[in-house]
């Protein structure tokens, strides 16, 4: 028979939910309550089952503690519903890979060296002067996509984002990592947006993870098969934004 | 019912061998992965956010946007699912 009256209780103190007194209730009822005590086990194991299987697929400490401090900040400025919306959209960026994306994997995340955030940053500097952003002009992704045929070893994703502010302008060839990829230009109110992406081998997802170097903001993330990279000015509110308009109508074309 | 602690102490650790614990590792990853496979957005949601990302009920209520007592039900109803996934791909892998 299981010992039902505790079972939220129990949940609470196996997650660090209980502290003072409670836990101590709780740990004297575990001493004593053998089917407390035996699922207490069971979740231990479960947990550890959980942990130690999918511990290379955990978001990088800096996302989560940057969460975290998103959540503090909100409680602080509990007024300000905006800072809600921003974290709602934070956490579906972060669970878009996790959740929906693959679909048996959950977050695989490989620390990217600096030299690849650079390179992207420098490349994206770099479409900034003048007549280096676009290879090919056009609104259009139906004469985007089709261009980097040949070009590059990778058919880019090239969603159409015009109704959600984020007009397409064109597409261009760039190098990074000593190989041409492909750049995919958006715009957002006059800042330029680029997503490069390539082929990866071990083609596990990872979450999209956000860096800011020099006053630009850098996100990639990973899908089954291509690494992505996205460089902006744009705020990082709205360049999240962005990713999370960009990987929704990916993975919504890819089912089609 | 079998528990996971049954389930790790499986009869071919006695004679582990680095690859046979390398191999136990990896049928148990592919046994949570298929697991996970099978549960709800919601399910995996907060699977992923306690026992992956070690968020507390409120940090979870917040970045999910349902009261805390939401998400308990969830996650035990997750936490039942998935144990019983898991022990359904273990036992067909064994």
């Amino acid at each position: 028979m299981r010992c039902s009256s505790r079972d939220g209780a129990l949940d609470m103190y196996l997650d660090g939910e209980l502290e003072g007194d409670e836990a101590d209730a709780m740990r004297a009822h575990l001493a004593s309550c053998r089917e407390c005590a035996m699922e207490q086990e069971r979740r231990l194991a479960l947990s550890n089952l959980l942990r130690g299987g999918l511990v290379r697929r955990r978001a990088p400490d800096v996302l989560v503690a940057r969460i975290r401090s998103q959540l503090a900040g909100e409680d602080a400025s509990r007024h300000r519903p905006h800072r809600r919306t921003r974290t709602r959209l934070l956490a579906a960026g972060l669970l878009i890979a996790a959740v929906s994306g693959g679909a048996t994997s959950l977050i695989a995340h490989r620390e990217q060296g600096p030299s690849t955030g650079e390179q992207v940053l420098a490349s994206h500097i770099r479409s900034l002067m003048p007549g280096h952003l676009t290879d090919v002009e056009s609104n259009d992704q139906h004469n985007v996509k089709p261009w980097f045929n040949g070009r590059v070893d990778l058919s880019p994703s090239v969603p159409r984002l015009d109704d959600d502010g984020f007009p397409l302008v064109g597409g261009r060839l760039d190098y990074i990592g000593g190989r041409p990829v492909p750049a995919v230009v958006y715009m957002h109110r006059q800042h330029v947006i680029n997503v490069f992406s390539w082929p990866v081998e071990d083609g596990e997802p990872a979450i999209a993870a956000t860096s800011t170097v020099q006053g630009y903001h850098l996100v990639h993330w990973r899908d089954a098969g291509a690494e992505y990279w996205v460089a902006s000015d744009l705020s990082v509110a709205e360049l999240e934004q962005f990713v999370v308009l960009f990987t929704r109508s990916e993975s919504s074309a890819a089912t089609m | 019912m079998v528990s996971y602690a049954d389930a790790e102490s499986s009869p071919h650790l006695h004679s582990s061998t680095n690859a046979d614990v390398r191999a136990i590792q990896s049928s148990e990853r592919s046994a949570i992965n298929r697991a996970m496979a099978v549960l709800s957005r919601e399910f995996r949601e907060v699977i992923v956010l306690r026992e992956l990302q070690d968020l507390s009920y409120k940090e979870m209520s917040t970045v999910i946007g349902v009261p805390i007592g939401t998400i308990m039900s969830r996650l035990a109803r997750a936490r039942k699912r998935l144990a019983s996934e898991l022990e359904r791909h273990i036992q067909e892998a064994s």
